[in-house]
């Protein structure tokens, strides 16, 4: 059975990239365009990978990642996050707290082939 | 004895000499003393000797007198009364002592002051020069031209208006430690001019060492501050751009995956979305470079007369309008004088107020407490005090608070936005400046931030 991957991305560029790469891998996509679709989404039908834009307005993209960290239906999810910005530590300097690191923390532009080869190795693929 | 001596009876003749008046003056007993030291006919006018016969006291002053050669000697002259058995000035005695020298070292120490007083006046920058109490003993011409010295006696009166020294005055600190110390100054002069300043404070010292006074010496660094901050600037646009051209890049290569993958699976749908993400952000590169070109070429500008400020603000607010209609951002105009018109360049205005408007859009949208009804942006046209004419772009965004003012530029060029191209602020302030203007913000938290770009009345034509 294909693993499913949430892709949470305000930007469409993104969107529809993602979603091309990991479909033309073998994975099924669903997509949401911001943290608060994403984590609604997330928690009525709990994906195998979650990747998260981490700088989207309204700070949707760090509020998403607490919740999804700490809400008992997602807590297991892996996440990745994507961030355009080399700072990564600004956004999870106080955010984070407590709460557990991402499993990976991706760069843009992100490298297609030691990207899959990451997502591969968290579903077990 | 180091000095000629002579001594004279009442009708003022040479009765004895010493050595040295014979070496200088030769054998010139019984000749009158006006005629041996001065080639007079006469006796000198509040001579001294003849004073000394008057009262028998001690008497002193400076001559000059010719020597056997014709050599001009200045000397100090003491007269000394000679008592006779009984208590009766018989005699004078006359010593002069060579102070030629002497004089010669106090002339050239007159003319060594006035040049260095010269100098002192004649230097670029500002001199003083100041006593434990900090008043002004000394000042430049420069000094005392930008500088009301009539406001009080002390530098940090007349320098800078205050009723007490400053905190941290580095003229204290070098009284106290005797160190040369430096500290940055901002000054406002007499007519106006807002200078920043590099100051040195170094003691002056007397032959004990003590420091009696401290010298001041300020040089301008307004210039040089002016360019550190446009470099700063300019170096975070850099920055900001890098990070645009990154997420850009991503969007190429995203969109012509998309492509390829359809093409291989004969997707239509896959390859007009990813051929859309190709244009789509073909259009971001070619705005950034818009902005790059429009920033760095010496860009003759297109001044056109009769081009009316608030048509333009139109056209930019018709622009945003049509594009912001479904999220939940209101664009306002409020135009005061529609007929206001004047030498602008209207390409320059709308490259100016879309980037404005557009840093304005970005704002809204990632305002973290983005209240329910939305956000405002409001494009206004109003005339500024002084008669100029003031262009604004108001959001009711976010705001920066006051700590963090110097870092909204940097806001400006590392925030995600995707409507600002990143190096907006840059053409804003080109455009501004070309006209004559300038471009100031005011921002505070829960109130927004407003662009206002002012033109001087110089731009503005009377309305036809």
């Amino acid at each position: 059975m294909a693993r499913r991957i949430l892709i949470i991305d305000d930007e469409k560029d993104m969107r529809v990239y993602l979603g091309t790469l990991f479909r033309a891998a073998g994975y099924q996509t669903e997509v949401a365009e911001n943290g608060d679709e994403g984590l609604r989404m997330a928690r009525a039908d709990p994906p195998d990978l979650i990747t998260l834009d981490i700088l989207m307005p309204r700070k949707s993209g760090v509020r998403a990642y607490r919740e999804l960290r700490t809400a008992p239906e997602t807590r297991q999810v892996p996440i990745i996050i994507l961030t355009g910005l080399t700072r990564q530590e600004d956004f999870f300097g106080e955010e984070l707290g407590d709460l557990p690191r991402p499993e990976v923390i991706v760069e843009k532009p992100i490298d297609r082939d030691g990207f899959l080869e990451k997502v591969g190795r968290i579903l077990g693929a | 004895m180091p000095c000629y001596l002579s001594v004279q009876d009442r009708d003022l003749c040479i009765i004895d000499t010493n050595n040295l008046f014979q070496r200088e003056f030769g054998d010139r007993l019984g000749e009158h003393c006006y005629r041996v030291y001065k080639d007079r006919d006469r006796p000198c006018p509040s001579c001294p000797v003849l004073q000394t016969f008057a009262d028998g006291q001690v008497h002193a002053g400076e001559e000059t007198v010719v020597d056997r050669e014709g050599r001009r000697v200045e000397v100090v002259v003491t007269s000394a009364p000679l008592f006779d058995a009984q208590g009766r000035v018989h005699a004078v005695v006359e010593m002069s002592t060579d102070i030629t020298e002497v004089k010669t070292l106090r002339r050239e120490l007159e003319r060594t002051r006035r040049d260095y007083k010269r100098l002192f006046d004649a230097v670029p920058g500002y001199i003083c020069v100041l006593d434990r109490e900090l008043n002004i003993l000394e000042a430049n011409t420069l000094y005392q031209r930008d500088f009301d010295l009539a406001r009080g006696t002390r530098c940090f009166e007349a320098c800078k208006g205050r009723s007490e020294s400053c905190p941290e005055c580095p003229v204290e600190q070098t009284f106290a430690d005797g160190q040369v110390r430096s500290s940055e100054e901002r000054l406002t002069t007499r007519d106006g001019r807002q200078l920043e300043l590099v100051v040195y404070s170094m003691p002056i010292r007397d032959d004990d060492g003590r420091i009696t006074s401290v010298m001041e010496v300020f040089t301008d660094i307004t210039e040089v501050k002016r360019l550190q901050r446009q470099l700063t600037l300019m170096g975070r646009a850099v920055a900001g751009m890098a990070h645009r051209i990154k997420n850009i890049l991503m969007g190429l290569e995203g969109g012509t995956f998309v492509v390829n993958t359809g093409m291989q699976n004969n997707d239509q749908q896959a390859i007009a979305d990813g051929w859309e993400m190709v244009e789509r952000n073909v259009g971001k590169v070619s705005r950034l470079v818009k902005d790059l070109l429009y920033c760095s070429k010496k860009r003759q500008l297109q001044l056109r007369d009769e081009v009316a400020p608030a048509a333009v603000l139109r056209e930019v607010h018709a622009l945003y309008a049509r594009r912001l209609a479904d999220e939940n951002i209101r664009l306002q105009l409020e135009i005061e004088d529609e007929s206001a018109c004047g030498r602008f360049d209207p390409d320059g205005l709308h490259n100016m107020l879309s980037n404005l408007v557009a840093n304005a859009v970005d704002a809204c949208r990632f305002d973290p407490d983005a209240p329910a009804q939305g956000h405002r942006i409001v494009l206004r046209c109003r005339r500024s005090q002084g008669g100029g004419l003031a262009l604004e772009v108001s959001d009711d965004g976010p705001g920066i608070p006051e700590d963090a003012r110097d870092k909204v530029f940097e806001e400006f060029f590392s925030t995600k936005g995707n409507e600002g191209t990143g190096i907006g602020l840059l053409v804003v302030q080109k455009v501004a400046e070309e006209h004559g203007g300038c471009v100031r913000f005011t921002s505070a938290p829960g109130d927004g931030t407003t662009f206002t770009v002012s033109f001087p009345p110089a731009a503005l034509q009377k309305a036809s």
